[in-house]
């Protein structure tokens, strides 16, 4: 059995949500989450978020600004991916 | 680890069903798709107790209720029901749950449209673009750590903007 004990912050969470942990740390997530109600409330609605936003993309990319951001970080991956290609 | 180590109890089971339908409407927001979640989870549960490890069973619930949630959402993805301003993301809505679904997603683009430029840019990158928060640290040239504190940030910004309309809105419907 795993002995390791983890500190878990409010970042953890966010990267849980957000798939980013190994599977050690996220099990610590887990247990840490069952056992609290309000960090679970939380890290439940910020899943939901998750969701929300990608439901109402096209709203959210009105904001010319942003979009056009969004736009030109996107083309720099893009160019990044295919020189690494 | 014992070999009863892997079976579940009725009583433990039960246990968890109060954390686990708060757990399951926060996700939903709607009472009768939360009872349902609860219910498909539960199923899986018991159908797959033979994966469970014997430690934390609440926890082993909420990560089968959360692959549950996001199975349905996808299934309704690929249906084409959910996901645009005017449809909810399950099918078999009432009118009310539609109305108030559709409410909760113009708050979602009220708040957000409140929150600093640099926490759209994150949010977007992240939550919109499943962006990884290294890929999303090398775009921003920033370090990772700097991506996880706007992150975090933005996120609880937003909380509270939805927080305090859904406040507002209970006050107004109560004085009505």
């Amino acid at each position: 059995m795993d002995n390791k004990v983890y500190l878990i912050t409010e970042q953890d969470v966010h990267a849980y949500i957000d798939g980013e942990l190994t599977s050690d740390r996220r099990r610590a997530v887990e247990n840490f989450l069952a056992e609290r109600d309000l960090p679970l409330e939380r890290a439940a609605r910020y899943l939901r978020n998750n969701f929300d936003l990608r439901a109402v993309k096209d709203e959210i990319y009105k904001d010319t600004v942003l979009k056009a951001e969004i736009d030109r970080l996107l083309a720099k991956r893009r160019q990044r991916i295919s020189a690494n290609a | 680890m014992n070999s009863t180590a892997n079976t579940i109890s009725t009583s433990e089971l039960n246990a968890c069903l109060p954390a686990l339908h708060r757990f399951a409407y926060t996700l939903t927001r709607n009472e009768d798709r939360a009872a349902d979640l609860v219910q498909d989870c539960v199923e899986r549960c018991l159908r797959k107790q033979h994966l469970f490890d014997g430690e934390n069973l609440r926890s082993w619930m909420f990560t089968v209720c959360r692959r549950v949630f996001l199975n349905q959402i996808r299934r309704d993805k690929v249906r084409g029901i959910a996901v645009d301003m005017d449809d909810a993301p399950q099918s078999k809505l009432s009118i009310g749950a539609l109305q108030e679904e559709k409410m909760h997603y113009n708050d979602v683009v009220e708040g957000f449209a409140e929150l600093p430029h640099n926490d759209k840019v994150v949010l977007s990158l992240v939550a919109i673009e499943g962006l990884k928060y290294e890929e999303a640290a090398e775009l921003l040239e920033v370090p990772v750590g700097t991506v996880r504190s706007r992150l975090s940030r933005a996120r609880s910004r937003l909380r509270d903007l939805l927080e305090s309309n859904e406040e507002q809105g209970t006050a107004s419907a109560a004085t009505v």
